[in-house]
């Protein structure tokens, strides 16, 4: 496997290969991801989940390491989890929210 | 609070599954006895037919299907470890067969054979209830669905000890079982085992299918404490065979509880994120309109008479019944199955390739389309027994009998579909990765 560079938008592209099991919608279109950090040799993911009540929450930070180690391996990879500011809907790009059919009756 | 989720701490698939897949059985046996049934079934709510028609459901279909879905919700959403993995199994076995003997015995009304299968029902229960409730007590935090599988478990029990005592003086004659104690039975079963596992499930599960995370549940405890409390008052009362005025009142008292859920329910999902509204969430709604419908054939029925044909004084008790249990219970029941399975599936199919290669989310496991036809036509169905009972059509009741089995044998078929390999199909759009890429 072809080693890929890291870069904020490599990083970014592969968490896009992470979904929401439940929703369907990648972590970076929810507007999951917070904030992207990378040095040589390391990777550091903030990111939130979409409710307190959803198991999967915790899940997913672990499923986004693992790509993350996958995509780039040899790289430290650690992913965080913020509840701060929490996660709002207004969070996900124009297409996760036609997705997920917001604005169609509000 | 959320629990930590993992492939590890989940219940093997081979645990749950069985359970969501024999349970639509209890229901198509439950369709093609009502199929069979005569003019009888209006005369009197307490016939071999009838009984054994209501067991199947409640047993057979609504039970074991909870139980798989306790089973599962213990470890991954309320966090404790089930008790025994290997105990889980055995009672699947004997609820199973107990369930099958018990209905045989009930509809040819053999009160010797009604007395064994009741003691493997009695102690399928006993067994989950303490599997599941060690999960419960095992759970670091305490939230509405842990206190529910508690209360829930508690009138389980207490149910079926009722139940089994009265297939005790069946047999040995130790006192009558009047109308009154059966309704008290009945409605153990119905309010404090099903409805209230219902309502306070439902504070987890609506919100996390349903992305809300702005509006909070208002009357979570409250509508499950008053419906306790109601329903300890409802089953004395009833137990003494009360002058219609009492049943009344007493049945007034059982709907407030329900009614402050429902309304939470609906501001819960007037506050949902996600929009586009999958079978669950078409689910919720469908059963929240068997409520307000149960409610009133109930109160209807509490009344007596003046209601009824006095020659048929079970019908509206028929699709009182009919519309709690097929209906609020049953509809639940359905869209959560839609979420439960899936998830799992996809837990210990799919999850584990994440990051390595593309994987199916878990709106790729089930056909949604397929799984609103099941809940139509099981409301079809439903909606039809009631109908019937209530206009006294017993060829009315036989067709929604069979509709009811036709729609329980689907909702197997969608479910088995879901063992199937599936692809993914959320590939990644372009216009996302650009936004992204932009940004």
């Amino acid at each position: 496997m072809i080693a890929t560079a890291i870069t904020t938008p490599a990083i970014a592209h592969a968490l896009m290969h992470v979904f929401d099991p439940e929703l369907g919608i990648d972590l970076v279109s929810l507007g999951l991801v917070y904030a992207i950090d990378h040095e040589p040799g390391a990777i550091n993911v903030q990111m939130a989940t979409t409710s307190a009540m959803c198991p999967m929450g915790e899940a997913m930070l672990d499923d986004a390491a693992r790509m993350l180690s996958h995509r780039f391996p040899g790289a430290g990879v650690n992913v965080d989890l913020v509840t701060e500011p929490a996660w709002d809907i207004r969070m996900a790009t124009p297409e996760a929210l036609a997705w997920l059919g917001v604005g169609r009756d509000e | 609070m959320t629990a930590r989720v993992s492939p590890h701490e989940s219940p093997p698939l081979g645990l749950i599954a069985p359970f969501f897949l024999v349970a639509p059985a209890g229901l198509a046996v439950a369709g093609l006895l009502l199929a069979g049934s005569n003019h009888q079934a209006f005369l009197a709510i307490n016939l071999p037919r009838t009984v054994a028609v209501v067991h199947a459901t409640v047993l057979g279909w609504i039970t074991l299907t909870i139980m798989g879905a306790l089973y599962q919700m213990g470890p991954v959403v309320m966090g404790g470890q089930l008790w025994s993995l290997r105990l889980a199994r055995i009672q699947f076995v004997l609820h199973v067969l107990s369930v099958a003997g018990f209905i045989a015995a009930l509809d040819r009304w053999s009160v010797g054979w009604m007395s064994t299968a009741g003691v493997g029902i009695v102690t399928s229960l006993a067994l989950f209830a303490a599997n599941v409730g060690v999960a419960a007590w095992r759970a670091k935090t305490w939230t509405i669905p842990r206190a529910t599988v508690f209360i829930a478990l508690g009138w389980l029990l207490v149910t079926a000890s009722v139940g089994i005592t009265y297939a005790g003086t069946l047999q040995h004659l130790w006192f009558p079982v009047t109308m009154g104690r059966l309704s008290m039975h009945a409605h153990l079963g119905l309010v404090g085992w099903l409805a209230i596992m219902v309502m306070g499930l439902s504070y987890q599960l609506v919100p996390m299918f349903n992305v809300i995370t702005k509006v909070k549940p208002r009357f979570g405890v409250a509508s499950l404490a008053v419906t306790s409390a109601a329903l300890a008052i409802f089953a004395l009362a009833i137990a003494q065979d009360p002058p219609a005025a009492v049943r009344v009142a007493a049945g007034a008292g059982l709907v407030i509880g329900p009614a402050l859920w429902a309304f939470d329910l609906a501001r819960l999902l007037h506050g949902r994120s996600k929009r586009r509204m999958d079978v669950q969430g078409h689910a919720t709604f469908v059963s929240i309109g068997f409520l307000a419908l149960t409610a009133v054939i109930g109160l209807v029925a509490a009344t007596g008479t003046p209601w009824t044909d006095d020659a048929e004084p079970a019908r509206w008790l028929l699709a009182y019944g009919a519309c709690g249990l097929g209906g609020w219970v049953g509809t639940t029941l359905i869209g959560n199955s839609f979420k439960i399975l899936p998830f799992l599936i996809w837990l210990h199919r799919y999850r584990p390739r994440v990051g390595i290669a593309p994987v199916p989310v878990v709106a790729d496991i089930y056909n949604d389309r397929f799984a609103n036809a099941v809940l139509a036509i099981h409301s079809l169905a439903v909606l039809g027994i009631a109908a019937s009972a209530v206009a006294g059509s017993i060829d009315g009741l036989r067709l929604a009998g069979v509709v009811l089995a036709v729609s329980s044998v689907l909702h197997c078929g969608a479910l088995s579909h879901m063992f199937l390999p599936k692809k993914s199909s959320r590939a990644q759009t372009a216009s996302t990765r650009k936004a992204v890429t932009a940004s």
